[in-house]
């Protein structure tokens, strides 16, 4: 039992419940691989070592380890674990006693069975059997050492031979050309079965319920994808990164059967890019752009013409040419630099530190009309992943190494540094990123980002992952000078580490699959394509961190009991910074935990504010939630974010206000019988621009009915005189106040009243005549019980219309009773004069007006269930009283 | 069908403990070959191929034997691919090369660096070897490559452009992480500041303790295109524009820019070897192109079939040749094994 336990711990080094790939790619190297992981605790029996980059890394000709293994950060003498991998080439089959030596722990697998576990006796040794054919058997040896001396050995007995001896050196091989990474710090580790659910502080294991998992490909087709696009006819171009270089163009992808196959192109080298580009594909193969052209119409690429070629890049193998992301009839790859040992290669001198200068790590613009390119963008590592994502803006991962001391998202722009140092002393300041992936917690290899297009996400980037494997889903928002926000686990599931993520015209999320030797894989897994079909369950998670200068704005996918949204103990958040080293990756500086001292809900419980003393730009916020369910009792499909905080900006969080409930308040949600709906989600037909009578322009998004400001205002076809108002709106944050910017809309009862709509914090500060809750400059709403940007609110509005005599003069004003978020903040108020630049007052009825104002807020104003009840006096309908 | 050849194939590479060999699919393919980036190989048959340079615009080698594929699609080594078995021509590429043993050739000399254990050994800071000097004029890209080892002191690499009398050129230190003190690591940069006397030299800055150093090689790729006009030669402005397959294995022809006249390439197998036909156009008049053709192997021949006033001429160096071209039109170099 421990034995099985053990080996599905340890193949969870790589990912669980997988297959090992059972041979070696390419050449082989004698002797084994050895991770050693720095754990620094005390280890009463053999600790689980998650996924993470190891302490140590190298190959050991024969299984005799003693004393201290050596690491580039100090020797491991004491509370470490490791891992002794490869192949045992069995050249005679037969019989085969093993016996294992470890003082602390240690198990010998082959084949992914436990042959020998030294825990399982009283002493260091432990004696196994294996009966094994000939030819290479997968060797494992999970091991670890608490305190005291260290011994690690493996002796055999092969078929015919009379006593023990170490297993020689020509029996062990691994693979050859692994690049020996390294990263410092603790490593991550746990003694025993994790109590935790996936998701929650550990590797989600399946994939977002909001997707279902279609295996649309054949099993003969298996591509290491380097890139995918999709072209006009709905075809999907495959480039693969491996010996053919091929581009395949797969059809049929929502027949009965696999999609079909054919090879379009090939001998390309290493093509890690490929776009559709003015009726051709183009691809990203080293050093070079190429179109492919297909002239015989034979269904082959005839033409490799080389758009364009020849940036600096040297022989070694880690120069990548990475993406090819179109725009503004541009194209756009990214190199990365040379590598040597897993450090960058550098010869400082007085040309330039790289082998060849000008060159690694940088975006090259590339114009397709002309061949020329230049390096718009620098600082680079190895920027696998880039297209364009957030407003229409270029967005690319880089990989953490040296100069990055974690994974980064970065927005690319012209003359952007992104901290990878072209000199083994260089201090250039870096451009921060959008977001960092700490390492071995959210990314190892973050790849392609993907703009999701529509649905709950729409505007969240999905990035891939090679090594940590999975999506990743990133919330950026721009606050001060650039684009910051937060990273969260998104899916898992997939049979490989992800390199290529695209979003298909079927609206479906094609994920290509990569994987190499070494740790250059997920689940030991070197190809694979998949797809994710949206139409699932949205679970129940964070949808949004958004940063507010006291603290953060969480949003959820569904609305949670006050009681735990308004828990502060149920937030667990740390703060840290990250220092650029030349070093490999780097640990988390100045790290602090942090405190909630206020979580205060919306009044639909989809989002809190939590306000967090402390806060530091420059850092990484760590949040978790702790014993989170929704209204139905759903645990969070995920439960953390990492949120970069560049910057801290000026706006406070929203002051919620406590939830008046409608059942004591006695406003109602739903149109009563007799209401008229102006916008139920769906039907705009009782609405019209306000000059005209055809259709609106606005657009409805998910329900919501979104105000196009350069559409103009619009008006209800219905006139009314006396009614009940209701009204659901949105103001996003931003834009100035100065002008009235940040998120200005209106509602104009008559259009000759008006109560405005803005994006106003909320208390404790009063509302102004201007702002929201306002009889617009007329008079401010009684209380400011605004629920703050980007939050749903609504207004309930008891009007009674002027009254005119025969001859048409004025004899009464008009009267408004105005509920805000359920609070009474107009009560009985007498308006005397039409409010700013509305229509005149009249005996007539009028119409109900939403407007479109100017705004500089980040996003549109939206209105959602808005419904007229006339006369609402007859109908025994009053004001609510407390 | 094709597909599955592939896979096939795939599978069989997979295997072994060897570097993979292959067959003729895919028959022209990019790799890294020979420290060259970008490079076009030319499967002529199963055991004949050529490699053209898209930084020169023309042949950088033919040979007859197989391919040693390396590279992280191939074996996911961090070498790359070389040329095995027969070499038929192979343009010139190595300036300066010192070899394993403790004779080195005329010109270098050496202070307080001596042979021992396979390695050129420091002793301490302030020893230094040096290069003789060599005419980098004519070279379109120039590296230095060598190999390293221990961890302790560090070099530095400095070039001459007169010979010796001053040190003042382009420099650079050695490899600031070396991982051990017993492994070798290679070191390789691009040079850029060259002349007619040009000389390096290799002086350990720091470090009491020894030092050592091996394979030391300058290389790098002659222009092959030049373009005589009015008696002047210079070297021609290249551009490479990729190529076109025709059928399956039929033809590949490589396209190229040359001083503005489109000039098309097309390797194909021969009789008792090879042909590469040359086809020009829109070619400048008042100009004449001239490529470098070879150098050829001992025993391998070279002419020209054509019915344009194209010259193929000795070159001055034992199986090199100049083929000139003074107008629009076509001919074939005809390469023949064993005279």
């Amino acid at each position: 039992m421990v034995a099985r336990l053990l080996a599905t711990l340890w193949t969870g080094l790589a990912g669980a419940g997988e297959p090992i790939t059972p041979d070696p790619i390419g050449a082989t190297t004698p002797g084994l691989t050895v991770w050693a992981y720095d754990l620094g605790e005390d280890l009463p029996r053999r600790p689980v070592v998650p996924a993470q980059t190891p302490t140590a890394y190298f190959i050991t000709p024969s299984v005799d380890l003693s004393h201290a293994i050596e690491s580039p950060y100090g020797d491991l003498a004491d509370m470490f674990a490791g891992r002794a991998w490869g192949w045992l080439r069995v050249t005679e089959p037969g019989l085969y006693l093993f016996r294992l030596t470890c003082d602390d722990g240690a198990a010998l697998e082959i084949d992914g069975r436990t042959v020998a576990d030294t825990e399982h006796g009283p002493g260091f040794d432990a004696v196994g059997r294996a009966e094994l054919d000939a030819g290479l058997r997968r060797i494992e040896i999970p091991f670890y050492e608490n305190k005291g001396h260290f011994t690690l050995r493996l002796d055999w007995r092969p078929p015919g031979a009379d006593g023990w001896t170490p297993v020689p050196a020509g029996a062990l091989v691994t693979e050859a050309g692994q690049t020996f990474v390294t990263a410092p710090g603790k490593k991550r580790h746990r003694i025993g079965p994790d109590p935790r659910p996936p998701g929650d502080g550990r590797p989600l294991e399946d994939v977002h319920p909001a997707f279902a998992l279609d295996n649309f490909r054949g099993p003969d087709f298996r591509p290491p994808v380097g890139g995918m696009a999709f072209m006009p006819d709905g075809r999907l171009a495959v480039c693969t990164w491996d010996r053919d270089g091929a581009v395949y163009l797969l059809d049929d992808l929502h027949g009965p059967g696999p999609a079909t196959v054919s090879r379009f192109a090939s001998g390309l080298g290493e093509p890690l890019g490929i776009a559709w580009h003015e009726g051709a594909l183009y691809v990203a193969q080293k050093q070079e752009v190429t179109r492919l052209v297909d002239e015989d119409g034979d269904g082959v690429a005839d033409l490799y013409d080389a758009v364009a070629s020849g940036w600096p890049a040297s022989h070694n193998y880690h120069e990548f040419t990475f993406n090819l992301a179109v725009l503004d009839r541009r194209l756009y790859v990214s190199t990365s630099v040379p590598l040597r040992s897993g450090w960058t290669s550098y010869l400082p001198g007085s040309h330039g530190a790289y082998s060849v200068p000008d060159g690694p790590g940088s975006v090259f613009e590339i114009d397709p009309e002309t061949g020329s390119w230049s390096a718009v963008a620098t600082g680079l590592r190895t920027p696998n992943g880039m297209s364009v994502g957030l407003d229409g803006a270029l967005f690319g991962a880089d990989n953490q190494g040296s100069w990055l001391p974690a994974s980064r998202l970065n927005h690319i722009t012209p003359g952007g540094f992104y901290g990878h140092q072209t000199t083994p002393d260089g201090d250039r300041p870096a451009d921060p990123p959008v977001v960092w992936f700490p390492q071995d917690e959210i990314g190892n290899s973050p790849s392609q980002p993907a703009l999701v297009p529509d649905g709950p996400y729409r505007g969240h980037m999905l990035v891939g992952d090679v090594t940590h494997g999975g999506i990743k889903r990133v919330f950026a928002e721009r606050v001060g000078p650039g684009y910051q926000g937060c990273v969260f686990r998104f899916s898992q599931g997939l049979e490989a580490g992800v390199n290529r993520l695209v979003f298909g015209p079927d609206g479906n999320l094609y994920a290509g699959g990569i994987g190499s030797n070494g740790n250059w894989h997920h689940k030991h897994k070197k190809f694979g394509l998949q797809r994710l079909v949206p139409g699932g369950t949205t679970p129940f998670e964070i949808l949004r961190v958004e940063s507010r200068a006291d603290g953060f704005l969480l949003t959820l996918t569904a609305p949670a009991p006050e009681s735990v949204l308004t828990d502060r103990a149920r937030y667990d958040l740390v703060q840290w910074r990250y220092h650029a080293t030349e070093g490999y990756g780097g640990p988390k500086l100045d790290t602090e935990p942090l405190a909630v001292d206020r979580a205060v809900a919306s009044p639909d419980r989809t989002q809190v504010f939590i306000r967090v003393p402390g806060l530091r730009a420059g850092r990484v916020v760590y949040l978790r939630l702790r014993d989170f369910r929704d209204d139905d009792g759903r645990a969070p499909w995920t439960t953390e974010a990492w949120y970069t905080l560049n910057t801290l900006g000026d706006v406070p969080g929203p002051a919620f206000a406590p939830e008046v409930r409608d059942e004591t308040s006695g406003l109602m949600r739903d149109p009563p019988e007799g209401a008229v709906v102006l916008f139920d989600g769906r039907d705009t037909s009782r609405l019209r621009p306000r000059s005209g009578d055809g259709p609106i322009a606005w657009t409805v998004e998910h329900g919501t009915l979104v105000v196009d400001q350069g559409a103009g205002d619009v008006v209800s076809r219905e006139h009314f005189r006396d009614f009940l108002l209701h009204v659901e709106w949105l103001s996003p944050p931003g834009g100035s106040p100065a002008g009235q910017r940040n998120g200005n809309s209106g509602i104009k009862i008559q259009n000759r009243y008006e109560l405005q709509i803005m994006n106003t914090a909320g208390a404790p500060r009063p509302a102004l005549f201007n702002e929201a809750g306002s009889i617009y400059r007329f008079k401010p709403a009684d209380r400011n019980v605004s629920a703050g940007a980007g939050c749903w609110q609504r207004y309930d509005v008891f009007f009674t219309a002027a009254r005119w005599d025969d001859a048409g003069n004025k004899v009464a004003n008009a009267r408004m009773t105005v509920y805000w978020n359920g609070v009474l903040v107009h009560d009985d108020v007498e308006v005397t004069r039409k409010t700013g630049l509305s229509d005149d007052e009249t005996p007539e009825p009028g119409p109900v007006l939403l407007q479109a104002h100017e705004s500089g807020a980040v996003g549109d104003v939206r209105f959602r269930n808005i419904w007229v009840l006339p006369d609402p006096g007859r109908r025994g309908i009053r004001p609510p009283t407390d | 069908m094709l597909l599955h050849a592939v896979c096939i194939l795939a599978h069989a590479l997979a295997l072994g403990d060897g570097g993979p060999e292959r067959g003729r699919d895919p028959w022209v393919f990019r790799a890294v070959f020979e420290d060259r980036t970008g490079m076009a190989l030319v499967a002529l048959d199963a055991d004949r191929f050529l490699a053209v340079s898209p930084h020169t615009c023309w042949t950088h080698k033919a040979w007859r034997g197989p391919v040693e594929l390396r590279g992280k699609v191939w074996d996911f080594s961090q070498d790359n691919a070389r040329a095995q078995g027969v070499v038929l021509c192979a343009a010139p590429t190595t300036i300066l090369e010192l070899g394993p043993g403790p004779d080195a050739p005329d010109g270098w000399t050496f202070d307080r660096v001596a042979w021992a254990d396979d390695a050129w050994v420091f002793a301490g800071a302030g020893a230094s070897m040096s290069s003789p000097a060599r005419d980098l004029g004519a070279w379109a890209r120039v590296f230095l490559a060598f190999d390293e080892r221990s961890r302790r002191g560090r070099l530095r690499v400095e070039f001459s452009t007169d010979a010796g009398a001053s040190w003042d050129g382009q420099w650079f230190g050695s490899s600031l992480h070396v991982n051990s003190d017993s492994a070798w690591q290679w070191n390789f940069k691009e040079i850029v500041e060259r002349g007619p006397r040009t000389r390096f030299r290799l002086l350990q800055t720091d470090g009491a303790h020894e030092k050592s150093v091996s394979g030391i090689r300058l290389f790098g790729d002659r222009p092959a295109w030049r373009r005589v006009v009015a008696g002047a030669t210079r070297p021609a402005d290249v551009r490479w524009l990729g190529y076109r397959l025709t059928g399956e294995t039929e033809a590949v022809t490589f396209l190229y820019d040359v001083a503005g006249a489109a000039v098309r390439h097309r390797p194909e197998i021969g009789e008792r070897g090879w042909t590469e036909t040359v086809s020009v156009a829109n070619l400048e008049p008042g100009t004449t192109l001239v490529v470098r053709v070879g150098r050829l192997a001992p025993g391998v021949t070279a002419r020209l079939e054509t019915e344009a006033a194209w010259t193929l001429r000795p070159a001055g160096e034992p199986g090199v040749f100049d083929l000139s071209i003074g107008a629009d039109g076509s001919g074939t170099l005809v390469f023949a094994e064993g005279g």
